[in-house]
């Protein structure tokens, strides 16, 4: 991302300078476009929440403390246009995670050995392959626990803020973000076998 | 009829249930202590545990640093109509 003086492109924003506001859009898009398409997770709509959390933000740009985190301040706003996404599409149900889950048997031990070996994090984030892999892991995850792992573990929520936004209770926000967490892990399975 | 042994011991199920507050550092001392006691003995948990954590990590690696993927520069048609949507008359 280019370096920017943040404090000019919020004065020249706040009044009406038309280069300011597209040097925001084209600045920020990339990032919250990839969160939002994670959120979401769909690419057209992404685009969508992403265009009105833009507007939003440049409609709302007095509300913005100068000495604040432009970048996370903007984030919260695709969050919350996401989550209105998905709330209009009602897919913020309970779904089962079950598929994603490994076997046990009666005696509580694991059907099928653990054989990958944990790989290097540099290594993984370096390969192309591996971060396609994660995207769509995260992805293949339904709404609820998909966005419950992304507000608590990427964008640094509290698990009471978690629940206050999702509507639902911190127990279930612990249990979904449980859950997440081990599919995530099962569907990456294979990455880690992999030679990277 | 369980051993005292197997009372004490958690299985891999256990730990796979534990593994999150484990991580948030939010298990009683009691069955911290039962959790890495297992951890002590099975290669398998820990290999798995280290595989959740890394999955976490590398998840948010990738979230703070997106570079490629399709999302890439703002479409123009975007810019104008979040500039003319925004316009100050």
């Amino acid at each position: 991302m280019t370096t920017i003086n943040e404090e000019e492109l919020v004065e020249g924003v706040r009044n009406g300078d038309a280069a300011s506001c597209n040097t925001l859009v084209t600045t920020y898009w990339s990032d919250l476009s990839f969160l939002a398409r994670r959120m979401i997770g769909s690419s057209d709509e992404a685009n969508d929440i992403v265009q009105d959390a833009f507007i939003n933000a440049i409609k709302h740009i007095a509300t913005f403390e100068s000495r604040g985190n432009l970048r996370a301040w903007l984030r919260k706003i695709v969050t919350n246009q996401a989550l209105m996404a998905l709330r209009k599409k009602k897919s913020l149900k309970e779904e089962s995670l079950d598929d994603m889950m490994l076997e046990f048997d009666e005696d509580g031990h694991r059907v099928n050995h653990v054989t990958e070996q944990p790989a290097s994090l540099d290594v993984l984030e370096q390969s192309e392959q591996a971060r396609e892999q994660v995207r769509l892991a995260i992805d293949k995850l339904p709404d609820n626990y998909r966005v419950t792992l992304l507000l608590r573990d990427i964008e640094g929520y509290s698990t009471r803020e978690v629940a206050d936004i999702t509507d639902t209770t911190e127990k279930n926000v612990k249990v979904r973000l449980h859950r997440a967490r081990l599919a995530l892990r099962n569907q990456l399975g294979d990455t880690f076998r992999e030679n990277y | 009829m369980k051993t005292i042994m197997q009372k004490v011991m958690l299985t891999c199920r256990d730990m796979e249930d534990f593994m999150s507050d484990y991580v948030e550092g939010d298990l009683d001392l009691l069955t911290r202590i039962q959790f890495t006691m297992h951890l002590a003995m099975c290669g398998d948990c820990r290999r798995y545990l280290q595989m959740y954590k890394d999955s976490m990590a590398l998840g948010k690696r990738i979230f703070d640093c997106p570079d490629d993927e399709a999302t890439g520069h703002a479409p123009q048609d975007m810019i104008n109509a979040i500039l003319a949507a925004t316009e100050k008359k």
